[in-house]
């Protein structure tokens, strides 16, 4: 007990004596005399040296490296070699959907990629396909495509036919289809791509499976539309042509790409839809300060012509509205054998990863190629925001109104979609 | 008793006067930096550059200077000089290097030997800037990279001459050298592995090689153009952070955001738009001098300066926002673009091998590098009064001599580059010479405190006369007494009693940018021994 009175003494006559030695003019200091610059670096890197310790990363960082090291970005947004998880890609209604992609790519395979997968939807649709995809061959001048998928969608929308049909009217279907096609492309000079594809596509529509809206089958007959009852398969071929001088494919803020198709479809079963299909769409980009302003226009038409005394099946026939087209319009609001589009952008930049649009869409379908004109178009218009990382869009939020309300739309795809040519985009669904 | 004496040490305490430490050492101005502690043991470190991107850009990091508190730059001597050592060396500004010299950079005596092929060893081929790793015949390793396919010569002609400037300007930076080469040059070392467009992991083969040649732009002889760095001196120890320190280098006591060469790079980056100064385009290595390893700490990777962006030309928004800034969405919302963007009025030429590179929208003050960046954020005037006034040092003809090392094919380019960086460099000598008194170079000649005006020298603004009053000043408790006597720049006779002397000099009657000098008079004569800028 007495040591430990007398304790505190002791350090509070040390203290003093330490502030005393700290108050007193440095002058007075026999060693502070002796202080130099030298010294007092010294001085810090003693301090430092017994308190050194390797600097660790932080959790985020360290996610960080396992998401980079593993490849995960990739195998979620790319084709990279072997197993991928693939997000959307699937027709616009059909929910958020993903699911597993393999793809296999080998010098034996001379640059090509062969892929399979699957794609499931929270709307339960379904998607199987195959793929061999060869860009670049020889020196980038030819390239081959090949194609196998089997969809299985659900629901899809149905009003009725021709430009006049009601949103009141609202069906839905199930549209089932395996297509197989191959297209090989030239490209003779730059910009510059002539190509033809061939294919068959078989077809199967069933009643729709929304609880909300009636199936199709049980409001339209077959008389309007034409194909409810019985489906039936196509041989399909035919050229394309494709002139492409976009400064950024993945986010064009000058120059062009116009498209042109042209589709035969033979009837392989029923011999009452034989048909011709023309594809043309001109995309235009006009960019100013530096392209922090874009001014985007898009034309695109699609004409059809049956042959005498066959018809054109509805699930073949053109559609327009949604995220794609008409924006302010429901998805598939409008099906008939002919189509006009007009969309027009006003980009701007925002931010690094954000742009902002205003546009205006304008389009009809309509029953005979005679009225391919400007008259009696549908409208609408709205406001967008794309989100991007260094100048490729990754997410899309459109919002639109028309006479028929708001549409809002979250996509992850550019609203001018590069299809891919061939026969096997050459139909309203795919 | 025991409270007793406490009471009396806090007495003490109170009723004694702080007693500062000397303002000057009898070593000061050190010139260099003490010898280093032996750093062996630092482990290297990796850096992730996403992490790196979302921590600068959503927090501060590092120590900031703010309104109401500002820390002056702590790595530097009584001079205001940062220290020659780890991270910096006293260059051309202090020691004017001749154009040979500005030209050789680095190095310049280690070029790849033209004997026998070049053995590739290690490879990136994809990604935005495929590369590879070779060997020469003295079994030197070098990186080489290449220009992208739409801009031949100018990410490699970008990094030439900015890796030459930096060096000139005092920081540790690789040996580079441009090659020229036909594909039979290059042999296929054995084992190598690199990874694939496909995320796979394979054997390189000839195949691989050839089709990373037909990437690159071919020269008119059909072969190809490259920059090679001989591998930096030294165990790679991963990059240095431009906040803190690191934990484990007993030398590294400066927090970086501190550093004046750190800060003052800001103004250099701006200058040649090195819009990718950040940490991940920085090396620490591990050195070893004698019995003594430690961390020199390296800038390196400028492809992305001048026009080039490495991959493609520059857009507007370099230099001009940050990648993650949202500080002018909301106007960019409301006016529908209407407002356009400063920069967004940029003009650049039509070479190929320039890029996006102009001088006149570039505003010195208002560039910034692809993200925040704690050091150059942190910079004050004098900072930036450090930095500008070797800017300008740089003459016209130093500028097209350090130009001439990219070897550009075309001459209007090369002249179009030169012409930029002197337009860029009158403008950052116009707009932080200004900041403070840009008076310099101070010394002692015939009884006289003489100095470099870098107003008269090179800006615009110069008003009214110089006026100096002076002190005796003393080292121990920092007081200053007036001589009144004396108001030139003769110094005032000497005082027995009196072995430091203050110089306050001002322009005009601007007496808030007040430069104060320090002197101290020994038996061996009178030196400049202390600098302090006010502004």
């Amino acid at each position: 007990m007495k040591t430990k009175k007398r304790a505190p003494s002791r350090h509070a006559f040390r203290l003093l004596l330490s502030l005393g030695m700290i108050f007193v003019p440095a002058s007075t200091w026999p060693c502070r005399a002796q202080e130099t610059r030298t010294d007092e670096i010294e001085r810090q890197r003693d301090e430092k040296a017994a308190h050194a310790q390797y600097d660790q990363p932080r959790k985020l960082e360290k996610d960080l490296f396992y998401i980079e090291d593993n490849h995960i970005l990739e195998r979620l947004t790319a084709s990279y070699h072997g197993l991928n998880l693939r997000f959307g890609g699937l027709v616009q209604g059909s929910g958020f959907a993903l699911g597993p992609e393999y793809n296999l790519r080998t010098p034996a395979l001379l640059g090509s990629n062969l892929q399979v997968g699957a794609q499931f939807s929270t709307k339960l649709y379904q998607k199987y396909y195959v793929g061999w995809m060869a860009p670049k061959l020889l020196h980038d001048h030819f390239s081959f495509d090949f194609n196998g998928v089997h969809r299985n969608y659900s629901q899809i929308d149905y009003f009725g036919p021709g430009p006049r049909s009601l949103k009141s009217n609202r069906t839905d279907y199930r549209l089932e289809d395996t297509a197989v096609d191959a297209a090989l492309g030239v490209k003779p000079v730059k910009h510059l791509q002539l190509g033809g594809s061939a294919g068959y596509l078989a077809v199967n529509v069933g009643p729709g499976q929304s609880n909300s809206y009636p199936s199709t089958d049980l409001v339209f007959a077959p008389s309007i539309t034409p194909g409810i009852d019985h489906q039936t398969n196509f041989l399909r071929y035919g050229p394309y042509a494709q002139i492409d001088y976009l400064d950024n494919p993945a986010g064009p803020a000058s120059g062009g790409l116009y498209t042109f198709e042209y589709t035969w479809y033979r009837d392989q079963k029923l011999n009452q839809s034989d048909f011709q299909r023309m594809d043309a769409e001109i995309q235009q980009y006009f960019g100013f300060f530096n392209k922090t302003r874009v001014i985007a226009l898009r034309a695109k038409t699609t004409l059809t012509d049956a042959n005498s005394g066959q018809t054109i099946p509805f699930y073949m026939q053109p559609i327009l509205g949604g995220s794609d087209d008409l924006r302010g319009f429901l998805p598939f609001r409008f099906y008939d054998n002919n189509s006009l589009l007009l969309n027009a952008e006003y980009r701007w930049h925002v931010a690094s990863v954000l742009d902002m649009a205003l546009f205006a869409d304008g389009g009809k379908v309509f029953p005979r190629r005679g009225e391919l004109n400007f008259s009696h178009l549908q409208g609408d218009g709205g406001i967008g925001f794309r989100f991007n990382i260094k100048g490729t869009q990754f997410l899309r939020l459109d919002i639109a109104g028309s006479h028929e309300g708001f549409q809002f739309w979250f996509k992850f795809n550019d609203i001018f979609v590069r299809h891919p040519v061939g026969t096997a985009s050459a139909q309203p669904i795919f | 008793m025991n409270n007793n004496l406490l009471k009396l040490a806090l007495l003490l305490a109170v009723s004694i006067p702080v007693v500062a430490a000397e303002k000057f050492y009898a070593d000061d101005p050190l010139q260099n930096e003490p010898r280093p502690r032996n750093a062996a043991t630092v482990k290297p470190r990796k850096l992730n550059d996403y992490y790196d991107l979302l921590e600068n850009s959503f927090k501060k990091r590092g120590e900031r200077n703010t309104a109401k508190k500002t820390i002056r730059a702590r790595d530097v001597n009584t001079l205001g000089e940062p220290m020659d050592g780890a991270w910096y060396t006293h260059r051309h500004y202090w020691n004017p290097m001749s154009d040979e010299q500005l030209q050789l950079g680095a190095g310049g005596k280690n070029p790849p030997s033209e004997a026998g092929p070049w053995t590739v060893v290690s490879a990136k081929l994809e990604g935005i800037s495929p590369g590879f790793v070779m060997k020469d015949s003295k079994g030197d390793r070098y990186y080489v990279k290449f220009d992208p396919m739409s801009n031949p010569e100018m990410a490699t002609g970008a990094e030439m001459i900015v890796a030459r400037f930096l060096y000139a300007l005092g920081y540790h930076v690789p040996d580079y050298y441009l090659i020229h080469f036909k594909a039979d040059k290059l042999a296929l070392g054995t084992d190598v592995k690199f990874r694939d467009s496909n995320g796979r992991e394979r054997p390189m083969v000839q195949p691989d090689l050839d089709k990373l040649l037909t990437k690159i732009p071919q020269t008119a002889d059909g072969g190809y153009r490259a920059i090679v760095s001989i591998q930096i001196e030294g165990k790679p120890v991963g990059p240095f952070k431009y906040f803190g320190t690191r934990g484990d280098d007993p030398n590294d006591v400066v927090p970086h955001e501190h550093r004046r060469e750190l800060r003052a790079l800001g103004v250099f980056a701006a200058w040649l738009d090195h819009n990718d100064s950040r940490s991940i385009n920085t090396l620490d290595t591990l050195v070893q001098e004698g019995d003594v390893a430690y961390v020199r700490h390296h800038l390196m990777d400028f492809g992305s300066t001048l026009g080039s962006a490495t991959v493609e030309a520059k857009t507007a928004r370099f230099g001009g926002e940050y990648y993650l800034d949202f500080k002018s969405a909301p106007k960019q919302m409301v006016t529908l673009g209407l407002a356009v963007p400063y920069w967004a009025h940029a003009r650049y030429p039509d070479y190929p091998a320039v890029g996006g590179f102009e001088s006149a929208t570039f505003r010195p003050d208002r560039w910034i590098p692809d993200y925040p960046n704690p050091s150059f954020v942190n910079r004050l005037p004098d900072d930036e009064f450090w930095a500008a006034k070797q800017v300008v040092a740089f003459t016209n003809d130093q500028i097209r001599a350090i130009v001439k090392v990219a070897q550009f094919s075309d001459p209007n380019a090369e002249r179009y580059i030169a012409d930029t960086l002197i337009a860029r460099r009158d403008k950052i000598g116009r707009v932080y010479l200004t900041k403070v008194l840009p008076l310099d170079r101070f010394a002692v000649a015939n009884g006289e405190l003489v100095f470099h005006d870098l107003a008269k020298e090179y800006a615009s603004e110069e008003k009214g006369p110089l006026h100096v009053t002076w002190s005796s000043f003393d080292n121990k408790t920092s007081q200053k007494a007036p001589i009144a006597a004396a108001q030139d720049f003769h110094i005032p006779g000497d005082d027995p009693g009196t072995s430091y002397l203050a110089a306050e000099i001002w322009r005009g009657d601007n007496k808030a940018k007040m430069i104060t000098v320090y002197l101290r008079q020994t038996g061996a004569g009178t030196e400049v021994v202390g600098v302090d800028r006010a502004w």
